[in-house]
């Protein structure tokens, strides 16, 4: 939770614990700017 | 890293909105849609409209063209095996095998008792789900004429046509188990499953797991190797902290939270990590 930079370092701490995907839950699905955002922060 | 978007539609989402996200979810790049498979809305006011799971993954397979689609988790006390075995291989056909199916024990009792659905004990509520994994898997997997006894299910001279769309690098849809990590989870998945998926994970929960899900799949004689380790963790992102303020509130609305302030409820969760 937080900036797209912000966010990026929780993900490193799941790398570093072997995660090898990540599903990331959205509780605000209709908002799908959101969505879109996740998707330049995660999935580009 | 691989990242795909999870959603929760028992929040009340009707197919149009399920379809609009997964939608945005391909156009912008992400590798696959999953969904929760609830008949109860929660989190937030109860009573709110819900969809069946696999009804929109139908639509869904066919209303796009490239993003993977799939649930977190299907309980399998909605649906009976061999049945269940049955559609999913063939919204994998609809989708031209972009299919991936996620397999619990079920937890939600409320659900159940509103559409009469019977809910055993979590011991019994396992031995389905081990049933359900040995079924699917073999009437995926194993020739034509195999059988199965668990106890609750029997299988004889299996025959699955179609079977699930096959390409190099894969046999049928990604098998997914979702758990905690306890060890019947993970013997299970050792098992049966392509990949485990830890619920409300937090880093040091997923580095627990590691060791734990290795060790299972020692004892079933498996190269861990082949068991994708994913988690499954909330996110809210925002490019400023005013906008972040805005999407906490907005959740906080949504969640029926009786947090008022979006100040104190990021507070609480940065000290909780």
């Amino acid at each position: 939770m937080g900036t797209p930079e912000q966010a990026m370092e929780r993900v490193a701490e799941f790398e570093a614990a072997g995660v090898q995907r990540l599903m990331l839950q959205d509780l605000l699905p209709l908002d799908l700017d959101m969505v879109r955002l996740l998707a330049r922060t995660f999935a580009a | 890293m691989r990242f795909a978007l999870m959603t929760e539609p028992q929040q009340g989402l009707s197919y149009e909105q399920i379809l609009a996200i997964v939608r945005a979810a391909e156009e912008s790049g992400f590798e696959a849609f999953f969904r929760s498979d609830h008949y109860a809305s929660f989190p937030g006011a109860a009573g709110r409209p819900t969809t069946d799971a696999w009804a929109t993954l139908a639509g869904l397979a066919r209303e796009t063209q490239r993003i993977g689609l799939g649930t977190l988790v299907s309980p399998v006390t909605f649906r009976i095996p061999g049945a269940f075995a049955k559609f999913a291989t063939t919204v994998d056909e609809m989708s031209g095998g972009r299919l991936e199916v996620g397999l619990g024990a079920g937890w939600n009792l409320l659900e159940h008792e509103q559409h009469g659905i019977p809910f055993p004990g979590l011991r019994e509520r396992f031995h389905l789900l081990e049933e359900t994994l040995a079924i699917v898997h073999g009437l995926w997997t194993e020739p034509d004429g195999w059988g199965y006894e668990g106890g609750t299910y029997e299988v004889k001279g299996a025959r699955l046509v179609p079977r699930p769309v096959a390409r190099p690098g894969r046999r049928h849809p990604n098998l997914i188990m979702g758990g905690e990590g306890k060890p019947r989870s993970l013997a299970l998945a050792a098992r049966y499953a392509d990949e485990y998926n830890l619920v409300s994970a937090r880093p040091e929960a997923a580095r627990a797991l590691r060791s734990r899900l290795e060790d299972a799949c020692r004892q079933a004689g498996r190269d861990p190797a082949e068991i994708t380790r994913s988690a499954m963790t909330g996110v809210l992102v925002a490019e400023t902290e005013g906008e972040l303020r805005d999407r906490v509130r907005e959740q906080i609305d949504f969640l029926g939270s009786d947090e008022a302030d979006a100040d104190a409820w990021l507070e609480d969760r940065a000290a909780a990590g």
